[in-house]
């Protein structure tokens, strides 16, 4: 009953044709495939300068110091960053949009190029009236329609466009990965609460990759700063309550580590490092001035020190936090005070050190410096991305169209009376199983209304 | 704790049992040895069941902190699913060391970690690493059972051979292979799709936890390669005339390799 047979491929001969038929013919595509899949294994094995850590690095190509050279001369230790690695996936990338032309091509000039499998059988005696066989039709979910003798009929051809939805998508995540390398940009502050960060004093570690990013233009105004310990003192929950405005425009909220506040295009996203910040403030005796500030300090104690400077008075002080900070923070009681450890170097470069306690004040050169408070410092992380959006959307497309490639099975019918009865050739780019499958229930029904 | 840990040993113990009972059940075709490895199969669930819940009971969070957690939640989503596939397809019946071996696999690797007590950070409690983790296991239990159809073009291969030496067997008929093949087809489909999920919950994940999106770490350069090689199988698949045993094979190599490069990308990374 059936035979089953490739769909023949039939082309123009033109040379535009040729070119386009070379570029995504099946070897062409296997083997970009395959390159790619290719350097993405060796990214993975092979530690990569400015990724893995320095140590890494360094130990693993010591190693091998016969191979280094040549790693180093190819560029198989920063292989994402290669002027090769850049080919290869501009080329699939170029290769998979005449793919995607082509393809559409196909789907509305009906090539049966488009349909993968293709079964011919009988169905059904000449004696069968036209009308029976596209009630059957209608039946199965089938829309047929007679053209002179035949019917052609066909379902599910949404599932044609599947693939064609898919691979868009997939190329409209690799536009929002080339827009985002173009127009991305990062930083970061860190903010006790109180603080302000305006635009015009720039981010730290600030990273963009080419001149095209905009920095962004707002300021920062942290509230406040919640955060909990486990046991073991590690973060158990971090947020900060934040205020942003921009030129035109302002947004207030709660962001945590997996909520950002966004504003015109920019988002504020809270990052992992936290610490402890002392609020100092230096009183002089003679005006009754006050400076006051922030001094951060790194969560690790055994971090070096940090520097406070009272201007005016030439007197540069570097502290270190000693005492259990956390619980000091949180209000806990703790056995034995948080304080500060101060090395006080005056204009004639004399150092003497002091210790001051929370909430306690020492008498100084011309004033007073008081420990007012400790607060807890958090890393505020201003992104500004123009092509995540679309790489977000690209995944969703890509997404859709999967579901609806895998999910429909696109069927084609064609009806032709012969001298012996109704002749049936079906095209399917499905299943080949469900395609003789739905030819042999049609039968069936066909057969029974023949009875 | 201890109590969770000992609950994870005896899973381990039964899941090797299971495998002793399947390979017996092959050579010697006595359904007593195909039912102990039924058993012991469900036994290894049920252990897993109650050792992870257990643990996600006393640590308040799910099964993603720590190679422990996460080679047993993968062992569990794994044989809870080749156990759903057996009940569910006849077909199915006739593979099983592939599934079980790698959930040993798993399973010993998640022995040789730390079960000490880890508590998680702010960063992960999102509903896209959940969504990410999730969808993980189910393309790595997916493209497992996929690749176990190679197992019945070897029982078809060596049916009548001296390996059998009791019963005579014939092995799968081209009816149930092309059943086997149709659903193999379907779930590295169903693999991919999950892949996809995992890649792109992973980047909305990380975007707001860490505020960059792709770093090109080893983890994740390795999840594009292993997308990319199963893109290309079934590239394979629609595009090429192949034997579709030939394309049983080539999707088994493709899981060994992805699973070897995960454990030496781990290696590395925990060296």
């Amino acid at each position: 009953m059936t035979e089953i047979t490739e769909s023949p491929e039939t082309y123009g001969v033109s040379k535009l044709n040729s070119i386009l038929k070379a570029a995504t013919s099946r070897k062409t595509i296997a083997i970009l495939m395959l390159l790619f899949a290719g350097c993405l294994v060796l990214q993975a094995l092979l530690p990569q300068k400015d990724i893995a850590l320095a140590a890494s690095y360094a130990r693993f190509w010591n190693k091998l110091p016969f191979l280094k050279p040549a790693a180093i001369f190819t560029g198989m230790d920063r292989i994402a960053s290669t002027a090769w690695f850049q080919v290869i996936w501009i080329s699939l990338a170029l290769c998979l949009a005449l793919c995607i032309f082509r393809r559409v091509t196909e789907i509305k000039a009906g090539k049966t190029s488009a349909w993968r499998y293709e079964v011919t059988s009988k169905i059904a005696d000449s004696g069968l009236p036209a009308s029976a066989i596209t009630g059957a039709l209608r039946q199965r979910r089938f829309a047929p329609f007679l053209e002179g003798n035949s019917i052609y009929s066909q379902k599910g051809t949404q599932g044609l466009w599947g693939s064609v939805i898919f691979h868009a998508g997939i190329l409209l995540v690799c536009a929002g990965v080339v827009l985002s390398s173009l127009t991305r940009f990062s930083g970061f502050v860190e903010l006790a609460p109180g603080q302000v960060q305006e635009a015009s004093r720039g981010y730290t570690g600030q990273q963009s990759r080419s001149n095209l990013h905009q920095v962004p233009e707002m300021s920062i105004f942290v509230s406040d700063i919640n955060m909990a310990f486990w046991p073991d003192n590690t973060l158990r929950d971090l947020s900060s309550h934040v205020r942003i405005s921009g030129r035109s425009g302002k947004a207030e909220g709660t962001i945590t580590r997996n909520k950002s506040l966004r504003l015109q295009g920019n988002s504020v996203n809270l990052g992992s490092r936290i610490g402890p910040a002392a609020l100092l403030s230096y009183t002089g005796l003679k005006d009754s001035r006050t400076v006051q500030g922030y001094v951060n300090f790194p969560g690790e104690s055994e971090f070096p020190r940090n520097t406070f400077v009272v201007p005016g008075i030439n007197l540069e002080t570097a502290a270190e936090l000693l005492g259990p900070w956390q619980a000091s923070i949180m209000g806990e009681k703790v056995s034995s005070p948080v304080k500060l450890r101060l090395t006080l170097t005056d204009k004639l470069n004399q150092s003497a050190v002091k210790e001051i306690e929370l909430r306690q004040a020492i008498p100084l050169e011309g004033g007073e410096l008081r420990f007012i408070a400790l607060e807890p410092w958090a890393v505020f992380q201003v992104i500004r991305d123009s092509g995540f959006p679309l790489l977000i959307a690209g995944i969703l497309i890509s997404l859709i169209g999967m579901a609806l490639s895998f999910l429909i099975a696109p069927c084609r019918l064609k009806i032709i009376p012969e001298d012996d009865g109704w002749h049936i050739t079906g095209y399917t780019s499905g299943s080949k199983s469900l395609l003789l499958k739905e030819l042999n229930d049609l039968e069936n029904s066909l057969r029974s209304f023949h009875s | 704790m201890e109590l969770s840990y000992n609950f994870y040993i005896a899973s381990v113990a039964a899941i090797l049992a299971s495998i002793i009972f399947y390979v017996a059940s092959l050579v010697y075709r006595k359904e007593t040895l195909r039912r102990l490895f039924l058993t012991f199969s469900l036994l290894t669930l049920l252990l897993l069941t109650v050792s992870l819940g257990l643990r996600w009971y006393i640590t308040g969070h799910g099964p993603y902190m720590g190679l422990y957690e996460v080679a047993a939640s993968y062992s569990w989503v794994l044989l809870a699913f080749y156990l759903a596939l057996q009940w569910k397809l006849n077909w199915y019946r006739r593979t099983g060391l592939i599934v079980l071996l790698t959930t040993a696999v798993f399973l010993i690797t998640g022995a040789a970690g730390s079960a000490a007590l880890q508590f998680d950070s702010p960063s992960m409690r999102s509903i896209w690493l959940w969504t990410h983790m999730g969808a993980s296991k189910l393309a790595l239990a997916s493209f497992v059972q996929s690749a176990s159809i190679v197992e019945m073009y070897w029982h078809k291969k060596h049916a009548s051979t001296s390996l059998y030496p009791a019963q005579a067997d014939e092995g799968p008929d081209e009816c149930a292979l092309s059943e086997a093949q149709n659903w193999c087809v379907k779930l590295a489909r169903l693999g991919f799709i999950c892949l996809t999920v995992v890649m792109g919950s992973g980047i909305l994940w990380a975007n707001t936890a860490w505020g960059n999106y792709w770093n090109w770490n080893p983890v994740e350069t390795w999840s594009l390669a292993a997308w990319m090689l199963y893109g290309l199988l079934l590239h394979i698949h629609y595009q090429w005339k192949i034997p579709q045993r030939r394309w049983a094979m080539i999707n088994l190599s493709i899981l060994a390799f992805s699973l070897f490069l995960y454990m030496v990308v781990q290696i590395n990374a925990s060296s």
